[in-house]
């Protein structure tokens, strides 16, 4: 039960009957007799207030929201008793659900239904979760309240924001560009023959396929005269490659750069470059790991290939434990048999932290194309170009220093045979992406 | 991204908020428990009466402070005992001739004006233990000595007087105050301590000050004389009034009496609403609910330590020469040297882009090693300054660390 405000006021009037009738009763016979009053009407306020113990309660909930999109969850109550419910109710969301408002009036009248709609906008990845909702019935005197809680589950899955999402459309026109290319500039062994057509003012000499032209050279040109059509061959970037990503959920993922984690950067790149590789016709597939594997999406393409890594990030968050990276060569092994490539969203930091990834790195060198995605942290950067004091001195040194740290290891990763995009958060997965373009218009895939 | 879930069964609806009822059994337990302590407790305090503190004299008292084994022998030995709290009802019993007067004020009760009230009323007035401030206020001649002790034990006196009661004492052994006079009869004298009994005769009464304050306790009463002398005081006379001072006496208005009868209600009042408002603030609209947290580390924390370490320790060399690489880098990748490139090849370049002194531009890079923290600052200054001046020179913007729009984001894409 709870008390109204009108309670506390109704209590507190006593103390006029308490003085004005101090000349003809005792004083104290006049207080107790205000509490008996005070509490007899608190409690047949009780007795009439709706019960809440009666309602019955059914929620429905969005199955899923993507971070910082706004979801609605509502919830249905119905009065099945003779008495209109007035009062109050609150689901009680996790706090990082974001639910608003957290509490909302109730009036039910006698057999009917309304709908509570409590609108999410939540502020972390995951699930969020919702058990109990609390009712509170008000009398019909207004003084005393029933509350009564109620256990009653659900839950909203959190997608990552995808915020990497906004690069996409540029990339993919970058990719449509590679398409149809003539240039020989970036042939290599993986283009493929596209088609042949006519030479235009701009195209590489080098791409002019003579015997097609001797070919169409029998007729007239368009001055009359023979010979003047000169047919060049096209070339496109080869389809059906394989690109394997395997996402560092340890200890270090859950360091926060820039206000985002680690591991959702991670999640931003891996998100993008599915989202561009699939377009490209590629192969996609993703592993979550640190000691074990976390998530893991493998085989699926198009719309689906979205849904299921989102589906697969959303619950996963930073173990505090290290990262095995002795491991990662045999899932790369479990997941692809071909030449493919491997993107390992990784921090490179000190060369003590990435000794054992260093020492993995050359057996997947050898066998598949290595891009290591590193975070770099901005505030190192913004440290070490302040230097107004003695104290902002010596950090601009330890930030000069632990940039030198990473650029070490970033080339200890490029003598093994890999190679290296670091940028900061909002920067990395597109980053990833050209680099990935670049691959792609290179044949290097 | 919002395909409706279905609707949850019913069934899954539980209401966990326990009914008056189960509340009740739920606490019946602890609430019989505790009342069962309360009721254990309050039957030892009856059986014992340990809490209360035993009073000096008081004539119903039993514990060996208190008096009632002379008061029981008095009654016995037919004298008629009347125990008074109040003044007005002392001096009223004490009207009738043939009365002994006793006065006990152990809590320091009466004050100057009532003290005197007292004298010239009854036939014999024992005073016991009195204070200075009372005998002044008494007007009698007797003096507050010393306390009458023999290290922490009880003083063995001898009557030495003419007293009747004392001589039928001949010895007692007490403890109290010893009291000293000049015309009065000064028995059980202990010589400096002052005696134990004065006997003094104001206006053709008789006065006593028993300093032997102790032969009157239930606990001291058969030691030596000191019955007798007890008795032998106080059973003078037919009747004796056992007067010893309460708070009654005190004839001050209270607070109680001054202020109107509702304001103690009105007070109450004020404290049950404000019950009644902080538990209608302080409900809970239900239990509070608990979200585990992913943990958040900083990355900048390293950076900021080895900066502390390097302040602390004072390596200026060290932080001197991260500074360099960091600027060589910089430069290295600005001019597009490549990543091999070596320091005299950044410096020949860089002399030749500046028209700076090479020697000097060596000294700046590698060779000056700075004595304090203020050639530290000054040298990183010089670099940044340097920085400055070759982006100038190759119009290269981006290469200065220092240029603020747009914010650095580290990209190393080569």
């Amino acid at each position: 039960m709870a008390v109204t405000g009108w309670f506390v006021l109704l209590v507190a009037l006593g103390v006029v009957p308490v003085v004005a009738l101090a000349p003809v009763a005792s004083p104290a016979l006049v207080l107790v007799g205000w509490l008996v009053l005070c509490t007899g009407l608190a409690g047949l306020d009780l007795a009439l207030a709706a019960s809440p113990r009666a309602l019955r309660l059914q929620r429905q909930t969005d199955a899923r929201v993507r971070l910082t999109e706004t979801a609605t969850a509502t919830l249905f109550v119905t009065n099945p008793s003779r008495r209109p419910l007035r009062g109050a109710i609150r689901d009680a969301w996790e706090p990082s659900a974001g639910a608003a408002p957290s509490r909302q009036p109730l009036l039910v009248p006698p057999g009917e239904r309304r709908a509570i709609v409590t609108r999410l906008t939540p502020w972390r990845r995951g699930e969020r979760r919702t058990a109990l909702v609390t009712v509170r019935s008000r009398g019909p005197l207004r003084l005393a309240e029933r509350q009564v809680s109620i256990r009653l589950p659900g839950t909203i899955t959190v997608l990552p924001e995808f915020a990497a999402r906004k690069h996409l459309p540029s990339r993919l026109a970058r990719l449509r560009e590679l398409d149809g290319r003539t240039s020989v500039m970036v042939r290599g062994q993986g283009t493929e023959f596209d088609s042949l057509r006519e030479y235009v003012r701009g195209d590489d000499v080098r791409s002019i396929d003579w015997r097609a032209t001797a070919r169409r050279s029998g007729g007239p040109g368009p001055d009359g005269r023979p010979g003047q059509t000169l047919m060049v061959r096209t070339w496109r970037p080869e389809r059906d490659r394989h690109v394997v990503v395997v996402v560092d959920s340890g200890r270090t993922a859950a360091a926060r750069i820039a206000d985002e984690t680690r591991l959702d950067t991670a999640f931003e790149s891996t998100l993008l470059l599915s989202a561009l590789a699939d377009r490209a016709g590629d192969r996609v597939d993703v592993a979550v790991f640190d000691r074990r594997v976390r998530g893991r999406v493998q085989g699926a393409r198009g719309a689906d290939l979205l849904a299921k890594l989102v589906e697969t990030m959303a619950p996963i968050d930073p173990e505090l434990i290290e990262t095995d990276y002795t491991a990662v060569p045999g899932l790369v092994r479990s997941m692809t048999t071909q030449r493919s490539l491997v993107v390992l969203c990784v921090p490179l930091e000190s060369p003590g932290a990435t000794r054992s990834l260093l020492a993995m790195l050359p057996q997947l060198t050898t066998r598949h194309l290595v891009l290591v995605a590193a975070v770099t942290d901005p505030a190192l950067l913004e440290a070490a170009g302040e230097r107004d004091d003695r104290a902002a001195v010596y950090r601009a040194a330890a930030a000069e220093r632990a940039l030198l740290d990473a650029e070490r290891v970033a080339a200890a990763v490029r003598r093994l045979g890999g190679d290296v995009v670091s940028a900061a958060p909002l920067d990395l997965p597109p980053a990833v992406a050209d680099r990935y373009l670049a691959y792609k218009a290179a044949g290097r895939l | 991204m919002s395909a409706p879930a279905d609707l949850n069964a019913e069934l899954s609806a539980v209401i966990t908020t326990p009914t008056v009822r189960r509340a009740v059994r739920r606490s019946l337990y602890w609430a019989v428990a505790i009342a069962g302590l309360l009721v254990l407790g309050a039957i030892t305090i009856a059986l014992n009466g340990a809490t209360r503190e035993a009073e000096r004299w008081g004539a119903e008292e039993s514990a060996p402070a208190g008096s009632r084994a002379v008061v029981e022998v008095l009654r016995d030995a037919g004298i008629e005992v009347v125990v008074v709290g109040r003044l007005d009802d002392a001096l009223t019993a004490a009207e009738t001739s043939g009365t002994t007067l006793f006065v006990g004020d152990t809590r320091a009760i009466l004050d100057a004006e009532r003290w005197p009230r007292l004298l010239g009323v009854a036939d014999h007035l024992v005073i016991a233990e009195p204070s200075q401030p009372a005998l002044d206020a008494l007007r009698i001649d007797a003096l507050t000595a010393a306390p009458l002790t023999e290290g922490r034990d009880a003083i063995e006196l001898e009557a030495g007087c003419s007293v009747p009661a004392a001589q039928r004492a001949e010895s007692i052994r007490a403890t109290g105050i010893g009291y000293s006079t000049l015309d009065g009869e000064a028995c059980f004298d202990a010589g400096e301590t002052g005696a134990g009994l004065v006997r003094l005769d104001v206006d053709g009464r008789q006065v006593s000050v028993l300093g032997a304050g102790s032969v009157l306790q239930n606990g001291e009463i058969t030691r030596a004389g000191n019955a007798a002398l007890a008795l032998g005081l106080l059973g003078e006379h037919p009747t004796l009034v056992w007067y010893q001072p309460t708070p009654a006496d005190l004839t001050a208005p209270t607070a109680a009496e001054l202020t109107p009868d509702w304001v103690n209600p009105v007070a109450w009042l004020a404290v049950l609403a404000g019950l009644a408002a902080a538990f209608w603030r302080g409900r809970r609209f239900g239990p509070v609910v608990i979200e585990n947290l992913p943990v958040v580390v900083k990355t900048t924390e390293t950076m900021e330590g080895r900066a502390r370490l390097y302040a602390r320790e004072g390596s200026r060399l060290r932080a001197l020469d991260a500074l360099r690489v960091g600027t060589l880098r910089r430069i290295a990748d600005g001019l597009a040297l490549g990543r091999g490139a070596g320091v005299d090849d950044i410096v020949s370049a860089v002399a030749g882009i500046t028209g700076r002194d090479p020697a000097a531009l060596r000294t700046l890079l590698i060779d000056l090693e700075p004595a304090n923290d203020r050639e530290l600052v000054e040298l990183s200054d010089r670099l940044l300054e340097l920085e400055a001046h070759i982006a100038r020179r190759v119009g290269l913007d981006d290469l200065a660390p220092t240029a603020p729009p747009p914010a650095p984001t580290g990209r190393m894409d080569a």
